[in-house]
This record gives C-alpha cells, structure tokens and sequence, in this order.
C-alpha cells in the first residue's frame, strides 16, 4: 500500500471541507435562527453567528405553550408510532425476506417482483383506501368505534407500516443474501431444522442491516405528516412532524426561531442513534446494495 | 414493400379522420390565406406573386406555395382576412378550401410514414399512429411538407453510404439529398437539423476511415458542395428572396429572435423540458372530439424509443443524431409550441420501431425454440418430466411458513389497497359524491361496471352528482394521455416525475460516488470523521431537512433573499425552481450512496485496479475502466430504490412549494385529494399509471443491469 503524498493529501481534505460546507450549511442556518434571541418572527439579515446567543427557545420549546400537547407529548407521539410502523414491518416482513433470499419456491421471482410493486405506489395511494377501510371498521365494529380507530397513533402506525413493509423486504433480503449459505449448511448437517439455522446463524449475523432496514423504515414514519393530516382530528393524537410542518407551510411562518429549536430537537434523538450506528449502517449499506 | 404500402394506408386513413374532425388551430387561417393569395395571383394569370407575396414572411414559404398549388383549381372564396398571430383560431374558413389544404398536408403525412416504413416497418407504422404527427400534418401547419423532405434527404444521404455504392453513384445520392435537404429548409427553417445532423454523420464517418489530416480533410471537402446546392435549392424554392435575398432572409430569420420574447409565448409559463411534456402524452383529450384519434397511445411510442436508442446509434446512426439535434434544439429554444415535436417524430418513430423489434424478437425465438422443443418431445421418451412432478408443490409448501406473515401483511397493506386505487380509478368519484363513495359506493359501481352491469358513463369535471358511476377507463386513460388541466397538460407531473428521478437520482449518486472515491484512497487521514459529519443529512427527518432549505429559501423572508437585498421568487420560474429543488434533494439523497459506494469499493480487490495500473493506465481510465464498471452492479439496489423514491418524492415539495410545472406526480395526487376540486378517482388514476410507469422503468433497468454485469464480470 503506497502512501498519498502530502499534495495529494490537501488537495483532497480540501475537496471534503468544501463537501462538508455544503453539508454545514442548512444546519447551521437553523441553529443560528433557534438560538439567536435577536430573532423575534422572522430573521432580518444574515448572521453568520447568532447576535445574542441564548438557549431559551429550547427551554421554551420544551416547556411548550406553542401546543397544547407540548414538545414531549408530541415526541412521544412520534416515537411511538415511527417504533411500531418499524418493528410491524420488520416483524412481518422477516421471514418472506428471508424465503425470497434463500428458499426455492415456484413464483420466487414473481413474488419479489410484486413486492416491489407495493413500493411502487406512492405513499398517498395507501392513505384512502385505508382511511375507508377504518371507517369501515369503526362503522362495523362497536367497540372500534368507541376506541376510533381512525383518529389513533395506532391508524398511523398501520399506515406507515404499510409503506415502509415493501421496502424492508427488499432490503432484508439484501441483508440475508450477503450472510454466506455455507454457514447454515453447516448447521444443517450438524441437524439444526431451517428455522433454527435462521434463528441461530443467519438473524444475528444479517441484524445490521435489518437494523439499517429499521431504522429506514423508522425514519419514513418519524417524518411523514400529509397523511397524517387526513387521519389525525384530535391533537393529542398528533405527531412532531405533523404540527412542524404546519408550523411552516404557512407562507409566512410566525415564529422561525422557535420553529427551528423545534426541528433540531426533533432530529436530535434519530442524529445521535445513527452516529452511534455508523458502523453498521456502513455494513449494511452493502447488503442494501445487494450483491446478488 | 408490401409492408410499407400498408402503412401509407394506415397513415392515409388516420390522416384523412383527422382531417375531418380537427377543430380549426390558431395558425390556420394565417397559412390558408397565404395560399389563397398565391392562388389567386395563379389564377390570374401573374407568376410574380410567387416574388411578391409571402404572407407571414417569418417563415419561408413552401408549404404556402404547395396550399396555393391545392386552392387554384377550386372557385375563389371570400379573402381571409389579416389577423395578427396571437388571434384565436379563425372558425368560418372557406370550404372546400380548407378541407383541401389539409388533404395535401395529410398526402405528404402519409408518404413520410410511407417512407419511413421503407426503412423499418414498425416505425412507419407508429409513425402513422403517433397523434401529434397526425395532427399537425392533417391541419394547415407549414410541418407536414418540410418533414417529409428531412426524412427524405436523410434516406437520401443513407443511400450514398451503403457498401459497393461509390464515386459518381455516391455524389448522386448526396446531391439529391442535398435538393432534398434545401427543400426541408424552404418548408420551415426549424428543419435544416437534419443537414446538421447529415454533415456530424459524415464527418464520424470521414474520421473512422481516414487517416491522417490530409486525407481526413479531403473526406469533408465534398460536405461544402453538399452545404453549397443545399442553399442553391433552397434559394431555387424561396422565390420571395429572388428580388432581394439578403435583406428578406435577414428580416425573416430575425423575426423568430425577437419572437421568442414576445408575451405570447411567456404567457404559455411552459418549462424548459416542455417538448418532453409533449412527448410523455398524446395531444390532450379536450383539444378536439374523442372520434378524431384511432388509438392515443404516445407515451408508448415514446417509452418503445427509449429502449430502442442504442440500437438506433448502432445501426443508424445519422437519425440518433438527427434524434439527439432535434431533441437539444428544442430544449434550448424558448417557444414550445407543440407543432416543433414533428421535427422529430420521424427518428423518434424510428427509435420506437427498433426498441418494438428489441421486445419482440426474444419471445419470437421463446415460441420458435417451444415448437421445436414440442417437436422434439413427441419423439423423446418423457421419464423425465414425471420425476419432477410434484416437487414445486412441496417447494411451496415448504416456503409457505415462511411467506405467511407477510402475505398477510402485505395483501392487507399492499394489495388490496393497490385494488382499491385501480378500482376507484374507474369511477367518477369527487366531492360531491363523497359520502356515496365512502360508504360503498365505489365497488359497487367500479364492480357492477367491471362485470358489464353497469354501463360507463363520461367522466365529467365538476358534476354535481350525489352518487359516484362508473366510467370505465376515461379517467385512465384521460390522465396518462394527457388531459389539459389548468395551464399545461397532465403529462407534465409524469414528464416531471421521470427528469426528477434521472436528475435528482443522478447527482446524488455521482456526488456520493465521488467523496466515496476521494475518501476510500488509502493514506487518507480523517475519514472516520468526515464521515460522521456526512451522514448527518441522512439522518435528519424529511421534514426538518426541507424545512432549513426553506430557511435559506423562502422567497421573502429566507437567507438568500435578505442577502440579495430583494426577493428570491424562484416559484415564478419552473427552472430556477428545479435547480433549487435538486440542491435541497441532493444534499438530502448523496449520504446514502456515499454509504453505498464505501462499501462497495470496498468489496474491489485492489489487485485489480493495480494491475491497470501496471498495464499502464492513467488514473481516470482505471476509474472509468475499472472501477466503475466493478462499482455499478453493486449499486443497483441503490438506484431501484432512491429512484422509486425519487419518483414518488412528495414532502420536499410540499413543504418548498415550487412552480407548479416542477410538481411529482405524488405530490400532484395529493393536491388532488386536499384541494378543490377534491378529484378522487383522478388522484387513483395517477397513482394507478405511476405504478404502471415505475414498472416498466425499473424492468427496463433491471434488464440493463444485467447486461453491465456481465460485462464487467466477463
């Protein structure tokens, strides 16, 4: 292995100060806007550092009279619903990953192909056709109804599941493909029944990139907020996503700074899993890129 | 041969329906009237009209001469009067005057289909099928006369390059493509591309044979002869120039610059891409009566021509690159109108024809190789297909445990939503049917239709109707077709759609590519790091990331338009809207495939690009050679996924709000379902043909993939 020459060297680390400028930008734009108290409505000029620098909006934003729910309320909310769309589309979607990366069956291919076509559709195309479907239930259904289905985090679990589930197939079968056949072969001739061999060999060593799968999958769901929209009528139901983007479609948004302390303490928390993540998501990126 | 007569009758016949049933379109009167006035100058017994008379000088005037050739015979009319460009259309036009006109503008239709069957069936065939084709060449257009000589200089000019054809044979063929090339000129200027493309051609050809600057020189030397008796023939069929050519070319070429800027052609707010959005639909549905058109089906042709490209270069290469002229030309210039996509339509169907060939020819062989293998069976004992009956079953029950989870989850949550769309897009469903909607009304209609009990009605924007019908495929086929909605026509969310997945997919995956590459270079320092700070947009939710974009953004109160100093409207314009949006989704989308392409190159053994390097390769051949080729597979998935991503985009828009020509289908879907005029089995249809576009594209690459991977692991 030859060593870069020092020009070599600044040339590139110069190339990736520039990348990460780009990448800088934007957020540094937002956390100058939260934390600079300066900034009441809209801020007036470009500031490269905050003027007065201060942390209230975080405080404020946490302690919260911007809704009634409150910052933890509706990160609970959030958290909540991206957990259980993550976990229902891992759980369910497992095993048919694994039946598609490993076990011949007549309509393989097919099969493959037409879970993709779930992926196809637009998350939008999901939205009434389940919104009719719980209507449906809440109409049939007595004790649905007293529970409202409709207007639930539960609603909108479901719903994000249903478009985050095609996506975790694919990439769990990636994820499964890349874990070498020779291992579980081993185990069969040692008598471990295919269940067992999946259960003990090939999970726990393709569990980074259904991690990464999850964390895909969990990441479509924290950020939606148009469907959720046409499902949620009572705020306690409400998730961050939802109130943020409200918050700023609105051609002139009221309060930027606290709109922005808002959006980083959402990102916050999904910032710190995938640092912690890294390498895994590196491990995993490979198995999404699916050698096959 | 048989074949192309067939096809000049197909074109004819659909040429001749056109002819009766189009509404009158706003140039026609113009063109008309410049016909009559050459006829009646004929009719006079005066030939100097022909020196004289140019009506609409801008454009040249054989397509004019040709109408005034039609109207001599026929008695005088009243005299059209002189209206300015931007009048509406001109409905009482004298007949059978008009009817006449148009018959001649369909006859040269029909031979340029003709012409182009003689150089591939197929294509002639979509060519008589294509419904701007159709249209502008069954009107009074100046098109149809300058289409069929571009093509016919270009098959011309094709001739002269054939095996065994040599000196004076070959100097004939080029001249007569020459005269036909002049011709196409004098019809319209629009079509002297194919000249270029002609002379490009010539001189890859020149290059590939000749050696030597001298020689190669001596190879294009004939090209100015060919430019030169272009121009004489064009002089020869543009007799207005003859009393003063310099001064009329000139005011005439002019014309079209300072045309460009004039409000009627800003006013139309139509992007860049635009002659894409034409070609992704057919002529809307609403321009003229449902009758005029046979079939409608342009996406197609279009969607056959993109698989049907590299063939085209392979083995005609002069019309990919008329194609590819055309098309660029088009982009750049600023007026959009729909009539320009003729100049194209001939390479366009010739792509189509080839990608057609490209499809068939794999089952042809599959039928052909089961016939002989049936034949083959007769005679064979069959032991062996009785062993492995029952083995798929067992295979399958096998697996079934396995499927069972999400089978279910994926028919609940996949499926029967999909069916529910494909089914709601058969009905009219909108506001005021709602309630009727919800509470059942949508199978019973879509069902009761579907099974033949319930007869279709039309689809009608804004009925009043309580209760929701059945229409069968008219919303379908109404949306991907094209049916003009507000200020363009609906092909332009899936003509979007399609440049937004190419361009926003692209970036990304060349920036992430490129950091991989500087990164993964061993010796560099910091790279754990970099690349803890670069994940960072990936990790940021959606919805926050756009929401900081609209913080430098927003139009008033965002970074750039404080640092301006004034407001930064970049909904106004459809492309600076698009710049925009492909810097937010880059920043946002490139993390990933830097991911990606880490991993990946990290699976290359660095044995391989280092015996590149030993056999003497420069860095960016080992990259481009090498590497890439190596990396490509790998990525894939990648591209499956981020593009069907990139294709249903939605929350960037949404919360950026862009120019309503730089609009996905998705988020157009949405609109649909949150705004007036609440078209629910509108936004079912749209998701409906995104399901179907999404398909083929990823089949289509699907296919490529495996084509580049056996490359690069030969």
């Amino acid at each position: 292995m030859r060593s870069l020459p020092l020009r070599g060297q600044l040339i590139r680390q110069g190339i990736l100060v520039l990348v990460g400028l780009f990448v800088i930008a934007p957020i540094w734009v937002m956390a100058t806007m939260a934390t600079d108290g300066s900034i009441t409505g809209y801020p007036d000029g470009f500031h490269l550092l905050p003027v007065e620098f201060t942390l209230d909006r975080f405080a404020e934003a946490l302690r919260s009279e911007f809704v009634e729910m409150g910052f933890i309320g509706l990160l609970w909310n959030s958290l909540v619903v991206a957990g259980s769309a993550a976990l229902i589309s891992v759980v369910f979607g497992a095993t048919m990953a694994y039946a598609f990366a490993r076990l011949r069956f007549p309509g393989n291919q097919g099969g493959l192909i037409l879970v993709l076509l779930g992926a196809f559709l637009p998350a939008i195309a999901l939205a009434l056709p389940l919104y009719v479907l719980f209507i449906t239930l809440e109409k049939s259904v007595s004790a649905i109804d007293a529970f409202g289905l409709k207007d639930s985090t539960l609603a909108l679990a479901i719903l994000y599941a249903s478009f985050a589930l095609p996506l975790a197939i694919w990439l769990m079968r990636a994820a499964f493909r890349a874990v070498p056949s020779d291992l579980e072969e081993a185990a069969f001739v040692d008598g471990a029944s295919r269940f067992t061999a999946y259960r003990k060999i090939t999970l726990p060593l393709a569990m980074p990139s259904i991690l990464v799968a999850s964390l895909v999958a969990f990441l479509l769901a924290y950020s939606e907020f148009a469907l959720a929209w046409m499902f949620i009528e009572s705020e306690r139901n409400a998730t961050l996503a939802m109130v943020l983007a409200m918050e700023t479609t609105g051609f002139y948004a009221a309060n930027w700074g606290l709109t922005a302390a808002y959006a980083l303490l959402m990102a916050l928390p999904v910032v710190i899993v995938f640092v912690i993540l890294q390498r895994a998501l590196l491990r995993g990126a490979l198995a999404g890129a699916g050698n096959d | 041969m048989a074949a192309a007569v067939a096809v000049l009758l197909v074109a004819f016949g659909t040429r001749m329906l056109a002819v009766g049933e189009l509404g009158v379109d706003f140039d026609e009167d113009d063109y008309l009237r410049a016909g009559q006035l050459y006829a009646t100058g004929i009719q006079a017994g005066d030939p100097g009209v022909f020196l004289r008379e140019n009506y609409r000088p801008e454009h040249p005037p054989l397509s004019k001469i040709v109408t005034g050739l039609v109207l001599t015979p026929l008695p005088q009319a009243i005299e059209i009067p002189d209206a300015p460009t931007t009048a509406g259309p001109n409905k009482d036009l004298p007949e059978p005057h008009l009817t006449a006109a148009r018959t001649a503008d369909a006859v040269f239709g029909a031979l340029t289909a003709f012409l182009l069957a003689l150089v591939s069936p197929l294509a002639g065939l979509w060519l008589a099928l294509h419904t701007w084709s159709i249209k502008y060449s069954s009107q009074v257009m100046l098109e149809a006369v300058p289409a069929f000589f571009a093509l016919f200089a270009v098959v011309l000019s094709t001739r002269a390059w054939r095996p065994g054809v040599a000196g004076r044979r070959k100097a004939a063929w080029l001249a007569a493509a020459a005269i036909a090339f002049g011709l196409a000129c004098a019809g319209k200027y629009l079509y002297g591309v194919v000249g270029l493309a002609i002379v490009v051609d010539w001189a890859l050809r020149v290059r590939s044979t000749e050696e030597g600057w001298n020689a190669r020189l001596r190879g294009l030397a004939p090209i100015l002869g060919f430019l030169v008796l272009g121009a004489l023939a064009f002089l020869a069929a543009d007799p207005y120039l003859w009393p003063d050519p310099v001064g009329r070319l000139i005011s005439s070429v002019t014309y079209h610059g300072g045309y460009v800027g004039t409000d009627a052609v800003q006013e139309t707010g139509w992007p860049m891409w635009q002659p894409l959005v034409w070609l992704m639909g057919s002529v809307p549905a609403g321009w003229q009566k449902a009758s005029t058109f046979v079939v409608a089906i342009d996406v197609l042709i279009t969607a056959l021509a993109v698989t049907g490209l590299r063939r085209l270069w392979g083995e005609q290469r002069v019309y990919a690159l008329w194609l590819l002229l055309a098309f660029v030309f088009l982009l750049a210039w600023p007026s959009k109108w729909p009539q320009y996509i003729l100049v194209l339509s001939a390479p366009l169907c010739l792509a189509a024809g080839l990608g057609t060939e490209n499809l068939l020819r794999p089952a042809w062989r599959r039928f052909l190789a089961a016939i002989r293998r049936d034949a083959a069976q007769t005679r064979a004992p069959t032991g062996e297909r009785t062993r492995t009956r029952g083995r798929p079953l067992r295979d399958l029950r096998g697996a079934l445990p396995w499927l069972a989870p999400g089978i279910i989850a994926l028919l609940l949550l996949g499926i029967v939503p999909l069916v529910y769309e494909a089914l709601l897009s058969t009905t009219d469903m909108q506001l005021s049917s709602l309630r009727d909607g919800l509470n059942g009304g949508i199978l019973r209609e879509s069902i009761g239709g579907l099974t033949g009990q319930i007869p279709a009605a039309s689809f009608e924007l804004g009925a009043r109707s309580k209760e929701v019908s059945y229409v069968g495929a008219d919303v379908l086929s109404g949306t991907q077709q094209g049916f003009w909605y507000g200020f363009n026509s609906t092909a332009t969310y899936l003509a979007f759609s399609l440049l937004w997945m190419v361009l926003a997919v692209g970036l990304q995956a060349v920036v992430g590519i490129a950091v991989a590459v500087v990164m993964e270079r061993p010796g560099m320092r910091f790279t754990s790091a970099w690349r803890t700070l670069f994940i960072l947009p990936w990790a940021i939710p959606e919805v926050v990331g756009a929401i900081a974009w609209q913080d430098i953004l927003h139009p008033q109160q965002g970074l750039i338009a404080q640092v301006m100093g004034a407001d930064f409207p970049y909904r106004d314009s459809p492309e600076i809207s698009l710049a925009v949006l492909l810097v937010a989704a880059t920043w946002m989308g490139w993390p990933l495939w830097m991911l990606v392409a880490t991993a990946g190159l990290r699976t290359i053994p660095r044995s391989v690009t280092e015996a590149a390097e030993l056999d003497g390769a420069g860095r960016w051949r080992r990259f481009r050679s090498v590497t890439l080729p190596l990396l490509v597979p790998l990525l894939s998935a990648a591209f499956v996924v981020r593009g069907i991503a990139a294709f249903n985009q939605f929350y960037l828009f949404w919360i950026l709000f862009p120019n309503d020509n730089t609009t996905t289908a998705a988020t157009w879907s949405y609109q649909l379902i949150r705004f007036e005029p609440f078209l629910y089995s509108v936004s079912a249809a749209v998701n409906v043909v995104t399901v179907v576009a999404l398909a083929v594209v990823v089949a289509w690459f699907l296919r490529w993939r495996s084509r580049v991977e056996r490359v690069a692991f030969a």
